[in-house]
């Protein structure tokens, strides 16, 4: 997973919370009728958490190491991964709330993190996956962590279960956009042929010269974009932050006027 | 056919991109291909390079302007502008 905690040209540290995916907890708390501001916590606690992974998977894959712990190593960078991991479970069980939602939270993110390591292990573990495999660590990486953002805000509204589960739903649809679109970027921009597209052109038996990836990754946008605001209008939830939500998948779409379509 | 082979032949067959684009429901019959209605929809949709219809493709706008019960997704098409809510 590579996207930032970002939407646009926001970023972490000067975001109007509103515009960064650091607001989905937020957003999904006052759309399940709460009060966005008792989800600031929960978008700590999961911010923790996509730091601390994104620094595990940095390491684990053996990308460049960024300015900060170039010097360090990557003893020290495990260490801090492991230091923000723990700093957000403390922030969760510090939640003045209900005892039984600071526990489904945390179950909740626990959970999470399982799945994103199960996805992490097949990435490690597999490194030509199939194409089924590529979309389980899709799912299971990105689907699963934006999806932990949506579901915990719903909670914090004190939403139904299925209620909850439709946020859920839309957050894992909208974790898969964010990876195609990191995907499509990549393609476009010429860099190494991310996992998704190459799991395609192996299934496909395709060639080099071969451009049908990127309208199966359009494709395959389309239908999670579908998807996630469908699963946005079955929470019944109210406006303006369900159109604020819907505003974000909007965003989302890449330039896709330089996907070749055969037209 | 599945998904992933519809896109290739589409990519690769300029026929059968050209068919698919007029009638892409006549298109997967005549080649006795079943898509899911989102699969086709979002197919329609990358081949339009976006998410709004466009002139040539009247098949896919006249699925959007239907009044018919849709199994696709009404309300996705609403945000989009496509038709009015």
């Amino acid at each position: 997973m590579r996207q930032s905690l970002s939407s646009g040209n926001a970023h972490v540290a000067d975001v109007p919370p509103r515009h960064s995916w650091l607001a989905l907890p937020g957003l999904c708390c006052e759309a399940a009728g709460g009060d966005p501001r008792e989800a600031n916590s929960v978008a700590a606690a999961w911010a923790l958490l996509y730091t601390a992974a994104h620094l595990f998977d940095s390491v684990q894959d053996g990308d460049p190491a960024e300015p900060w712990w170039q010097a360090l190593g990557q003893g020290p960078a495990i260490n801090v991964a492991t230091g923000l991991l723990t700093s957000a479970w403390l922030v969760l069980a510090q939640l003045e709330i209900q005892r039984k939602v600071v526990q489904q939270l945390i179950q909740d993110f626990q959970q999470t993190v399982l799945r994103m390591a199960s996805g992490q292990h097949l990435d490690l573990t597999d490194p030509r996956p199939s194409l089924r495999a590529a979309w389980s660590i899709a799912e299971a990486k990105s689907g699963a962590f934006f999806g932990l953002a949506c579901r915990s805000g719903a909670r914090l509204a004190d939403a139904p279960q299925p209620i909850t589960d439709h946020y859920g739903e839309f957050g894992f649809n909208l974790g898969l956009i964010v990876q195609i679109g990191d995907d499509l970027e990549d393609i476009q921009a010429g860099r190494s042929a991310p996992p998704l597209p190459m799991a395609y052109s192996m299934e496909m038996a395709l060639g080099a010269d071969d451009n049908s990836a990127q309208l199966y990754l359009a494709t395959k946008l389309a239908q999670f974009r579908a998807r996630a605001l469908n699963s946005l209008d079955a929470t019944g939830g109210a406006q303006p932050a369900k159109d604020q939500l819907a505003d974000l998948i909007r965003s989302l779409v890449p330039e896709l006027e330089a996907i070749p379509n055969n037209g | 056919m599945t998904l992933e082979q519809v896109v290739h032949r589409i990519a690769i067959d300029s026929a059968f991109a050209a068919a698919f684009r007029a009638d892409p429901e006549a298109a997967l019959r005549q080649e006795g291909v079943s898509l899911e209605r989102g699969e086709v929809l979002a197919l329609a949709a990358a081949l339009q390079n976006k998410n709004e219809p466009k002139a040539g493709f009247p098949w896919y706008e006249s699925q959007l302007d239907s009044d018919k019960p849709q199994a696709g997704f009404p309300w996705y098409e609403a945000q989009l502008g496509i038709r009015p809510t």
